[in-house]
């Protein structure tokens, strides 16, 4: 099991697994390609770099950046064909209910949204997704069948 | 805005200090609420990468507030308790009561977080001279790394870094620490008016 933290990316090779602990309203991305079951994930935070207050910044932690990364790595390093790769994405929750305005509005949906932006941008097809709502999850994704495994503490176990 | 890597003991200690005061102030309100002597300390005052805060106990299943600080200075607090010691310690206020699933147990939650951050805010305000606000305080139970990650969007912008001032609190009849957390993450643009304030204020 390969342990992705916050702002990270990580990749993986048959046999191994990817996780991540906790997501509230960031977002787990993977993008992989299942005849070489080589897959990668990040664990995106904020929507766009643009938002940044700081000159140097994990690539894993903004959406715009994030895929950008995965792609690279997928394409330059492992050799997978874009066009034959897909994604499966997980959280985008909101897990403080309140009526007031948050300073950045409704992270969770903007980081769904914006991971989905850059998806289609280049390409990439989101095959399975289980977002928003108001619980965290940790996920696991299996290189071997291209599962992504869900955790919640009050809804349980799923599978997309 | 000051780079928290460049903090040195002298600046954390004065951290501390006004975060001493601030707690003993919440402290005894708390005391007065629950009609039970409790102690809350300052252990440390420390720098942490937010990824290895949010990644330590990510999965644990906590009871959270968040209240939004303005005014003088920004910043927030995380009062944060396991479920289990969350229940025990509303089981005064609201015998029979949970902070899962029942209104007033998460009210109740809500309340005494509240009452904390006042008493600490308005403390740490006539120490510094500035006036403070606090927002109503917010609440979700859930995985501790997925409220904490919600909670700390907005810093992460500033830093990888988070100053957290880290209280603790114990039941002195009991003798025994109450195994939850009040945290005060100030933004970092705001450390520079406590230090400007406080260096002020010990020159004259």
């Amino acid at each position: 099991m390969i342990h992705v933290g916050l702002s990270e990316i990580k990749f993986a090779e048959c046999p191994e697994t990817l996780k991540t602990l906790g997501l509230g309203s960031c977002v787990g991305v993977v993008i992989y390609h299942d005849q070489k079951q080589i897959a990668g994930m990040a664990h995106v935070m904020l929507p766009d770099s643009s938002l940044a207050r700081t000159t140097t910044y994990p690539l894993g932690k903004y959406a715009d950046t994030a895929v950008p990364a995965l792609l690279k790595k997928m394409t330059e390093y492992y050799d997978c064909p874009v066009s034959q790769l897909k994604a499966k994405i997980a959280g985008g929750a909101e897990m403080f209910k309140t009526t007031r305005m948050a300073p950045l509005g409704s992270i969770g949906s903007r980081n769904v949204e914006a991971v989905k932006n850059q998806l289609c941008a280049h390409h990439i097809p989101v095959v399975a997704e289980e977002t928003g709502a108001d619980y965290g999850r940790t996920v696991e994704f299996l290189t071997e069948t291209c599962n992504l495994t869900i955790h919640a503490i009050f809804k349980g176990k799923s599978i997309i | 805005m000051h780079n928290l890597n460049e903090l040195r003991t002298v600046h954390l200690d004065l951290l501390k200090e006004s975060g001493n005061i601030g707690a003993a102030h919440a402290a005894s309100s708390l005391s007065v609420l629950l009609n039970k002597p409790i102690d809350m300390r300052i252990p440390s005052v420390h720098v942490m990468p937010i990824a290895g805060l949010i990644d330590a106990d990510a999965e644990k299943h906590v009871a959270a507030s968040y209240i939004q600080v303005d005014g003088g200075l920004r910043g927030f607090f995380f009062m944060m308790f396991t479920v289990d010691q969350a229940n025990t310690l509303i089981a005064e206020l609201v015998p029979g009561s949970n902070v899962v699933d029942d209104a007033m147990g998460k009210s109740a939650f809500c309340e005494i977080s509240n009452i904390l951050c006042g008493s600490y805010l308005s403390a740490l305000s006539a120490f510094l001279g500035v006036p403070l606000t606090q927002s109503p305080p917010i609440y979700a139970v859930d995985m501790a790394g997925a409220i904490l990650s919600e909670g700390l969007v907005e810093l992460s912008l500033y830093d990888e870094s988070a100053l957290l001032i880290d209280a603790v609190l114990f039941d002195r009849q009991k003798g025994n620490r109450l195994n939850g957390e009040f945290l005060f993450l100030p933004f970092p643009d705001s450390l520079d008016v406590i230090f400007s304030i406080a260096e002020g204020k010990y020159s004259k």
